[in-house]
């Protein structure tokens, strides 16, 4: 193992036989090789492979690939976002004053210098600068500069590392971290939208239960992206609590009562501010969607939708009762000109009638005074009776004035003949 | 880092099997099982209804050792044979099933007295036993498991690992990756790590693996953080069930001796299976204390035992039983081509390594220069944790391309290194290196000197001096030291010869020799002068006939 060697190795004078060598001299190859089962175990293994697929000439081994691999792996890691050596925050007097009595009201990411991170630093960031800072300040170290009991602010790291590195714990007081603020905009704000509200969702979504927390987006967002994110946000499952506010009880001295009325009002109170938060979370929600932009954006085209459906309606509407207007015109119109002609139907039938009438009454007048055609200036009143029957019979038969016409014609050229009976009685023969 | 899966290490041994996880540090952690035990044993008992493992399984032999289960690691993957039933003769009968595969034939029993036998392959006890083994690991870690590594005996043939796959399979435990023991252990050892181009870390390693039921010994080349198993011998003649019989032996002639019971005799089986239980507890406290008692409640015809033992009676009576390990670690050595003196570190491995006196006689068989180490945590538990921290290498991400296929490939069949004199070589690249292989040497001009003279030779391990034990004495410590250790590796074949000459403007006395052998067996070697950047190269190549 040349490695363990601990002698300088040193090399042997020339022989002889090879103190002219001017160009080296080959006397032998090696021995043939043999081959055997290389366990696929460690880390090295996987270059050794990548190693035998590549056949370069390169005078390289695995080990070669092995040191590249670390050198760029070390590369990405300095690349990594993490928490840096020169993040290091200054210890400000205030701080390292600290009462740990008072460790309810201490920053605790100020006191383990994270008060930038806040509630981002991970659980490997809040280990790594913890034990940076009880490096610096464990009491046996100020002990050795002669400064004893002198351990507060130790004490107060310790305090602050057990509360950020129990889960339960930390989101307790994450929920209440004082540094972080819990302003929303009230929606009067003039400037971006996004701008705005983007920081202070990126800042509530820590609260969520639920991840991944959908993005605020941007103006190009989707419809339903925007949707979603409305509706998760009104429904969000939040973990933010208030233990951390509760009243302690002082001393735990109380009895039983007291303890219980501290605890029932705590209750109360963590109720009450979990309400408020509650509330106020759905306020600015509220607030977002009053005036986010591209909600305007969704109801103006929903209007215009909804718009162009009404009018498409109105247009149907009208032209169906343009059509109807049409065919009702045009029914009244043929109606009425029904009607005139029965009018005029009526007028012709009512002057063929009065005409016929006429005729009748002419033709009585005729009876009447061609004496009844009994020759005689005074007939008899059964002569009249005779000659009014026959009139009757004439009257019943003749239908048209025509006919009438004709008749009283030849009845009346009888009578100027004298023979005015005989027409009748053979007219009405003839019947 | 991407979050962490959750893997484990499983050594399933023949008779004990222990669970490795990763912890929240990355390092492997062995856990205790229900029974707040570390290691389980791989038993499997039926009573009644009941199916037992572990331990509560163990306990069984002595009443019910007709329907318990154990050593079923070793015939999976295996066709019946007589001797196997031979083998478990008192415990669950071994029959010859129908496709020519051992079969255990146990019998339960429910409430109402019916008896059902139970006719069981050693694929499906081993299926069995593994669903309570991840169960037992899921429950302490609360997540499920996502992969496993585990270790398999490194004479294990393809028959037996493909079984042991089919076994995790059929478990519902994704296996990763079957190692072989011996290199799991080596892995827990640390060795093959941080391995980089500037130091190798090249080692030769004897794991010294001794069982319950027999004893490994592994060669392994160790190069450039590849692990090679050079060689494996298994004896069944030693084993921790042979050092408790010795064991079992002195004190049930102590009781026969107070109670005229010989306990040995046929037909006290039970006081026997008794007895040897309780012979493992003083093994372990002998090994930690210099007397230990062996305690056994009505041993035979309700009479109790009581003795005591002290570690020298044990070594004086065990001694014996040491040699044939011995024995065949010397074969193995040998057999693989080394020497004691070539052996960098024996690593021990296995809960019967520990007994001291077993340590010294492995440790007398090599010369100072061989480190034999047990200072990676508990010796029975070594292998579990190697697997464990293969596992989180994988887990961690930090191997990428991870193939569980072994790898054959070419290595150097001699070192090769500087000759410095006829009868010294100083191996640069060692026997057993998988090539390619490229190592850098760094070395010193003689005193005043301007030109240096390079010898490359293939060599041969130095054999072992017969009159080490006289140089030993003859020396104090301190001139031991400070003189050069004997080489351990002598030039058979001279391969090439060059001078490079220095520039005589700088007062440089050292000089960088590469040694470069690709996989044709070309090798290079070139010699530079780090401050001038002089260099000179000499090309060997590969034989005609290669």
């Amino acid at each position: 193992m040349t490695a363990d060697v601990p002698f300088e190795i040193t090399l042997s004078a020339a022989p002889e036989t090879a103190t002219a060598l001017s160009e080296p001299r080959v006397h032998a190859s090696l021995s043939p090789a043999v081959q055997r089962t290389i366990s696929p175990i460690g880390v090295y293994v996987q270059h050794y492979r990548r190693r035998l697929e590549k056949d370069d000439s390169e005078q390289t081994d695995h080990l070669k690939a092995h040191a590249d691999h670390v050198a760029a792996e070390a590369a990405n890691a300095v690349n990594d976002l993490s928490l840096e050596a020169d993040d290091e925050e200054e210890e400000t007097e205030d701080l390292l004053l600290l009462d740990p009595k008072e460790w309810k009201k201490q920053d605790h990411y100020a006191v383990l210098g994270l008060s930038k991170l806040r509630y981002r630093a991970t659980l490997d960031d809040i280990v790594k600068i913890h034990r940076k800072k009880v490096l610096r300040h464990h009491p046996d170290k100020k002990a050795a500069h002669g400064h004893l009991n002198d351990d507060g602010f130790f004490k107060c790291i310790q305090k602050a590392f057990n509360i950020l590195t129990d889960p339960v714990k930390r989101r307790q007081w994450d929920s209440v971290d004082p540094e972080v603020s819990t302003d929303i905009p009230t929606g009067k704000e003039k400037g971006d939208f996004y701008e705005i509200y983007r920081p202070v969702f990126e800042r509530e979504a820590r609260f969520s239960n639920k991840s991944p927390v959908p993005e605020l987006g941007d103006e190009d967002s989707t419809r339903e992206h925007v949707e979603s994110f409305y509706e998760f946000w009104y429904a969000l499952d939040s973990w933010r609590s208030f233990e951390y506010l509760d009243k302690e009880d002082v001393a735990g001295g109380g009895n039983r009562d007291d303890k219980r009325w501290i605890e029932s009002k705590n209750r109360k109170e963590r109720a009450a501010r979990k309400k408020e938060d509650n509330q106020r979370l759905r306020t600015l929600v509220d607030n977002a969607l009053k005036v986010d932009p591209r909600m305007a954006r969704f109801k103006v085209e929903d209007k215009q939708k909804r718009n162009a459906k009404r009018n498409a309606r109105e247009e149907d509407e009208r032209k169906a009762r343009e059509t109807k207007a049409a065919a009702e015109e045009a029914a009244k119109k043929v109606a009425a000109s029904a009607a005139v002609q029965e009018e005029e139907e009526k007028k012709l039938r009512q002057q063929a009638h009065k005409l016929f009438k006429k005729e009748q009454r002419s033709l009585k007048v005729l009876f009447k005074n061609a004496n009844y055609f009994t020759g005689s200036e005074t007939p008899s009143a059964a002569d009249i009776t005779t000659a009014t029957e026959k009139l009757d019979k004439i009257l019943a038969a003749k239908k048209s004035v025509d006919e009438l016409a004709a008749v009283r014609a030849e009845i009346e050229a009888a009578h100027a003949a004298g023979n005015g009976a005989a027409a009748v009685d053979q007219i009405i023969a003839g019947l | 880092m991407a979050t962490a899966k959750t893997f484990i290490g499983l050594s399933l041994g023949n008779q004990n099997s222990v669970i490795a996880i990763i912890n929240k540090e990355h390092q492997a952690e062995v856990i205790a099982n229900e029974d707040g035990e570390h290691k389980t044993p791989t038993y499997i008992a039926f009573s009644g209804e009941e199916e037992y493992h572990g331990s509560q399984a163990k306990h069984q032999i002595v009443r019910n050792a007709q329907n318990t289960i154990m050593g079923f690691r070793d015939l999976l993957g295996k066709e019946y044979s007589d001797d196997m039933a031979q083998l478990h003769e008192g415990y669950a009968r071994i029959e010859r099933g129908d496709n020519g595969e051992p079969v255990f034939v146990v019998t339960t029993e429910n409430d109402d007295g019916e008896q059902k036998t139970l006719r069981l392959t050693p694929h499906d006890v081993a299926v069995r036993y593994l669903v309570r083994l991840k169960t037992t690991a899921e429950d302490y870690l609360g997540r499920k498991i996502e992969g496993a590594v585990l270790a398999v005996p490194v004479g294990f043939d393809e028959a037996q690992r493909k079984s042991v796959a089919a076994t995790c399979v059929d478990a519902g435990l994704p296996l990763l990756q079957l190692v072989s023991e011996p290199v799991a252990a080596a892995v827990q050892y640390g060795l093959g790590q941080d391995a980089s181009h500037d130091d190798a870390r090249d080692t030769v390693a004897v794991v010294v693996d001794v069982g319950s039921t027999g004893s490994d010994i592994t060669v392994l080349s160790v190069n450039g953080g590849l692990f090679t198993v050079v060689g494996n011998k298994h004896t069944t003649e030693v084993s921790g069930n042979l050092t408790d019989d010795v064991l079992v032996k002195y004190f049930a002639a102590e009781f026969n001796k107070l109670h005229n019971i010989d306990i040995l005799s046929q037909g006290n089986s039970r006081s026997l299976r008794k007895l040897q239980q309780a012979v493992e507890v003083t093994k372990r406290t002998l090994s930690a204390a210099p007397a230990a008692p062996c305690a056994v409640e009505s041993l035979a015809d309700g009479l109790d035992f009581n003795g005591t033992i002290s570690r020298t009676r044990f070594d004086i009576l065990a001694n014996k039983s040491y040699s044939p390990l011995l024995d065949t670690i010397n074969e193995a050595i040998e057999a693989s081509g080394y020497t004691p003196a070539q052996i960098d570190q024996v690593l021990l491995c296995g809960g019967a390594a520990r007994v001291r006196k077993l340590q010294t006689r492995v440790a007398g068989l090599f010369p100072e220069t061989t480190e034999v180490r047990d200072d990676a945590g508990e010796l029975d538990e070594i292998v579990a944790s190697g697997c464990a921290a293969q596992a989180a290498l994988i887990a961690q991400g930090i191997v990428q391309e991870f193939d569980a296929n072994e790898l054959q490939a070419k290595v150097l069949a001699k070192s090769v290194g500087l000759q410095l004199s006829a009868e010294k070589l100083v191996p640069v690249l060692q026997q057993n290196t998988p090539l390619p292989a490229s190592r850098t040497i760094k070395v010193s001009l003689p005193v005043g000197q301007k030109r240096a003279y390079i010898a490359v030779s293939e060599g041969e391990p130095v054999p072992p001096k017969e009159d080490e034990d006289e140089d030993e004495d003859s020396g104090d410590e301190q001139s031991q030291i400070d003189s050069e250790p004997p080489a351990r590796y002598r030039p058979s074949k001279l391969l090439a010869e060059m001078i490079l000459e220095l520039d005589a403007a700088t007062a440089a006395t050292r000089i960088e020799v590469k040694f470069f052998v690709n996989t044709d067996l070309k090798l290079t070697v070139t010699a530079t002068e780090p401050e001038s950047g002089n260099s000179i190269t000499a090309e060997v190549p590969a034989a005609s006939t290669s």
